[in-house]
């Protein structure tokens, strides 16, 4: 591992730790749900998170179409970014289900209920995931066109999800950032906010880093396994220029 | 809410962190296979 990524991880793992620090101990409790909301400064990195993920699994799968045919290394490369990248969008949503349900078993008494946001959120995790799984079990050349395809509509899902609360007003109250005048959280507890949400990108950023390396460099050794058995084979390789 | 807040609070924490090393060691497990077959 280069050492900026080591650099990178302890800055992140510094960061974490600050943001553990703050959010537990150091941030007021909230007034109405107690030290339960604490749950928030978690929940919310995570959906930013996702939110960052998929966009960047977007752009790859866009510049994927677009390349594919005229720059095979660039198209390698954004392929490879936008696996590292579902991947981790996949894993920010998880989270961000699960801390969600935890919150609500808590506040709401129930861990699961089929609201608006709830809803569409699992739908838009069960979409990324079947995006890899394709990627996973299906075989064939035009599987990577075939999966930035998807990921071009499963993405679709996204402003939805964030749309929902909204143009719904369901059970998953009404967006804390960017909602209605008067929203938003105490400026005290604002700190919390901002070093988790640092610390969660930060660390997302090192491990998909981490994911594209290798899944670049995957791509590029089966490519050449590739280009080798042609050239064992060159009277096939012959016929099939042929024809 | 009291105690059972508390014991949430714990567990989404523990959640988080435990799903990202889960995630962690298999993004290690592709760089190492990824890096012997690159060799």
């Amino acid at each position: 591992m280069k050492l900026w990524r080591w650099l990178w991880l302890v800055v992140t793992l510094g960061v974490l730790a600050e943001g553990f620090r703050v959010a537990l101990f150091v941030v007021p409790t909230d007034s109405a749900q107690g030290n339960v909301q604490r749950i928030f400064y978690y929940h919310i990195p995570s959906w930013a998170g996702m939110g960052l993920f998929f966009a960047i699994n977007l752009g790859c799968s866009l510049v994927y179409l677009a390349v594919r045919n005229r720059n095979e290394a660039l198209a390698i490369k954004a392929d490879s970014l936008a696996v590292a990248s579902a991947e981790m969008g996949v894993i920010f949503c998880f989270i961000g289900l699960v801390t969600g349900s935890l919150w609500g078993r808590a506040v709401w008494g129930i861990w699961w209920t089929w609201d608006a946001r709830l809803t569409s959120t699992l739908v838009l995790w069960l979409i990324y995931v079947a995006y890899l799984l394709l990627r996973r079990f299906a075989a064939g050349p035009q599987i990577r066109t075939l999966a930035a395809v998807m990921a071009i509509f499963g993405y679709l899902d996204v402003p939805l999800v964030y749309m929902s609360t909204r143009w719904w007003r369901t059970q998953h109250p009404a967006p804390v950032f960017g909602g209605a005048p008067g929203s938003g959280i105490d400026p005290s507890m604002m700190p919390a906010v901002w070093w988790n949400l640092a610390g969660w990108l930060m660390w997302g950023i090192f491990v998909a880093s981490l994911r594209y390396v290798s899944e670049y460099r995957a791509q590029k050794t089966e490519q050449e396994e590739a280009l080798k058995a042609l050239d064992y084979a060159p009277g096939q390789a012959q016929m099939a220029g042929g024809r | 809410m009291g105690d059972m807040g508390h014991r949430h609070l714990v567990l989404a924490y523990a959640a988080t962190i435990g799903i990202h090393l889960v995630y962690l060691a298999y993004v290690a497990v592709k760089w190492q296979v990824a890096k012997k077959a690159a060799k």
